[in-house]
């Protein structure tokens, strides 16, 4: 049996759009280009990117709902394009928004109409139906109008119905966009279980504790290319420094903290967040006990209201990472 | 093989179910009676004064034109809503993305406006003609349900053709509209075809509910089914080309909107 449950080989996506009534002008836009990656069984895997890097259009690939400009991708070994049929039988796939649910019929009768979609036996319908409300936390508004739910119990719902047909690969585009934080931790606990029941999961996320807290491994996506992949940890030790210092400052006194940190060697990075009120100096830094002690004679209120030492974040990573595809 | 036509029922009779409780299961009898009944009545009163207004003695003509429309807006303008309004609730993704296929996916969107459309055209019927006091004493009931209930089924080969359409097109159903417009002018609704200039005539001939209408006529006056077997073989083929073309042509933008990701875009 081949280990991996979803493999993505020279994937390219490239949009083509017409302008003009009469002289029509094609733009060509590359959404995703040359990307490749291989996720095995039973393994959470984050694809993380800012908005428009190729996250979304990746997932319709691999989800059969798009077909590539190049490239392979394979399901269980199953051809996405060449075995769409079968490759639709094994992924159960949710998209974030409030769109694609029938608002005006009930949770049970949306979940019920997917279930003859995916041929479920109807004695399977009925017992997966109300055990997958339990799980995601809708037992009590089965029978309410999904016209009537939040955000949040939509977004739930959509995972439900993702795993009607108990599929063996899931993609979950941005699951949590919208719920609180309290429903936000429970759908997390449910990935989690999902995992430790053998399921691979490609998740994609915006918010990095969540895909830190989850994932296997992460691919880093940025313009429709794959800039990093790793597991959350190796990750963070791939940026230079190891510790972040975050200063709180007087805004008058910035450029003379600056100057005192220039006599540090190009392994340390200094920048001066201007947006935050009050400024914040950020220093990223492998030698975080010389720049305490070049620090220390300004640690007075006077210069420096407050200081934070602390690992690398993977947000850290992720930002150091797509500002440098930026410069 | 068996286990596959048994999945295609059960998804025929789902979208069926789908399209009923998705539509009209929450409107209340009033909206519903008004929707249904409402628009064509007054339509039909318009005609019928006008007709009279013009020397028409037998409103029977009038009656029997817009009655048959009735099933015809339905099939026409409730499959083009109901193919389109996925596109717009986002759930085309979802359903595209299942397993399912795909014909009776397509086709089952009809079934329940199919019997909603001949089942209001009788009430609609027996309305007018108590209201008019229409004489009825000849109709051939039978094949006179036969051909509401053909025009019901073949109108919704329009209502698929436009409801593809209007998968790619923000313009569907204003087209749509337009042409259930048109169809007041072109398939003998309220004047004999042979009144239109020719270009139009050939227009007429191909279109459904032309054929379906002339034989309804047939059948008000008693003719029995050897009077109207062609009329309603022609009407049939008709109708199959236009769901087949209508089928054809929502594979072909479910083709192009994978390759260009206009799935769900609106």
């Amino acid at each position: 049996m081949d280990p991996s449950a979803i493999v993505a080989s020279s994937l390219n996506k490239t949009f083509n759009t017409k302008t003009g009534l009469w002289k029509t002008k094609t733009k060509s836009t590359i959404a995703v280009e040359d990307i490749s990656f291989n996720i095995e069984r039973g393994e959470l895997f984050g694809l993380l990117g800012p908005n428009g890097a190729g996250k979304t259009t990746t997932v319709k690939m691999l989800t059969t709902l798009l077909l590539p400009t190049g490239g392979t991708a394979k399901i269980l070994g199953l051809d996405v394009v060449r075995q769409t049929a079968e490759v639709r039988r094994h992924i159960g796939f949710a998209f974030s928004g409030s769109r694609g649910l029938y608002n005006r019929l009930t949770a049970i009768q949306n979940l019920k109409y997917f279930a003859e979609l995916y041929a479920l036996d109807p004695a399977i319908t009925r017992k997966r139906i109300p055990e997958l409300l339990e799980l995601v936390g809708l037992s009590q508004r089965g029978d309410d109008r999904v016209e009537t739910y939040s955000s949040g119990m939509v977004q739930r719902l959509h995972l439900a119905r993702a795993l009607l047909h108990d599929p063996e690969v899931l993609f979950l585009d941005e699951p949590t966009v919208g719920i609180d934080p309290v429903g936000a931790r429970e759908l997390r606990q449910t990935i989690k279980n999902l995992i430790s029941l053998g399921k691979t999961i490609l998740l994609t996320t915006h918010y990095m504790a969540e895909a830190e807290e989850l994932c296997h491994r992460i691919a880093i996506i940025n313009k429709g290319r794959i800039v990093a992949l790793d597991s959350p940890d190796a990750l963070k030790r791939r940026i230079s420094g190891d510790s972040v210092i975050e200063a709180t400052i007087q805004t008058a006194q910035a450029h003379i903290l600056m100057d005192r940190l220039r006599i540090l060697d190009g392994k340390t990075v200094v920048e001066l967040k201007n947006s935050t009120e009050p400024e914040k100096l950020c220093i990223r830094t492998p030698e975080p006990a010389r720049v305490l002690e070049l620090l220390s004679p300004y640690l007075n209120p006077q210069y420096i209201q407050g200081l934070e030492v602390r690992n690398q974040t993977l947000e850290d990573v992720y930002i150091t990472i797509i500002q440098g595809e930026k410069e | 093989m068996i286990q596959s036509l048994v999945h295609s029922l059960r998804v025929y009779l789902a979208e069926a179910w789908l399209s009923y409780h998705g539509r009209f299961a929450i409107t209340s009898p009033f909206g519903y009676i008004a929707s249904k009944l409402g628009f064509p009545f007054f339509l039909m009163l318009f005609f019928i004064f006008m007709g009279k207004f013009v020397g028409y003695t037998n409103p029977l003509y009038i009656v029997i034109g817009n009655v048959l429309l009735i099933p015809a807006a339905n099939g026409l303008g409730g499959v083009t809503l109901a193919i389109r309004d996925e596109r717009q609730w986002g759930t085309l993704s979802y359903v595209l993305g299942s397993p399912a296929p795909r014909m009776p996916i397509f086709l089952g969107r009809a079934f329940y406006y199919i019997l909603d459309g001949f089942v209001t055209a009788l009430l609609g019927l027996a309305i007018a003609a108590g209201i008019f006091h229409l004489d009825l004493s000849q109709v051939n009931f039978l094949l006179l349900m036969v051909c509401i209930f053909l025009v019901a089924v073949t109108s919704s080969g329009l209502g698929f053709l436009f409801g593809s359409i209007s998968l790619v097109s923000r313009d569907g159903w204003m087209i749509t509209t337009t042409f259930i417009s048109a169809l007041y002018i072109l398939v003998g609704v309220n004047f004999p075809i042979e009144s239109l200039p020719v270009v139009l005539q050939k227009v007429a001939y191909g279109l459904p509910l032309t054929r379906g209408i002339l034989a309804a006529r047939l059948a008000l006056d008693g003719a029995g089914w050897n009077a109207i077997s062609r009329l309603v073989a022609g009407e049939v083929l008709v109708g199959a080309i236009y769901i087949l073309a209508g089928y054809l042509c929502f594979r072909l933008i479910e083709k192009r909107s994978m390759a260009s990701g206009t799935l769900d875009a609106i």
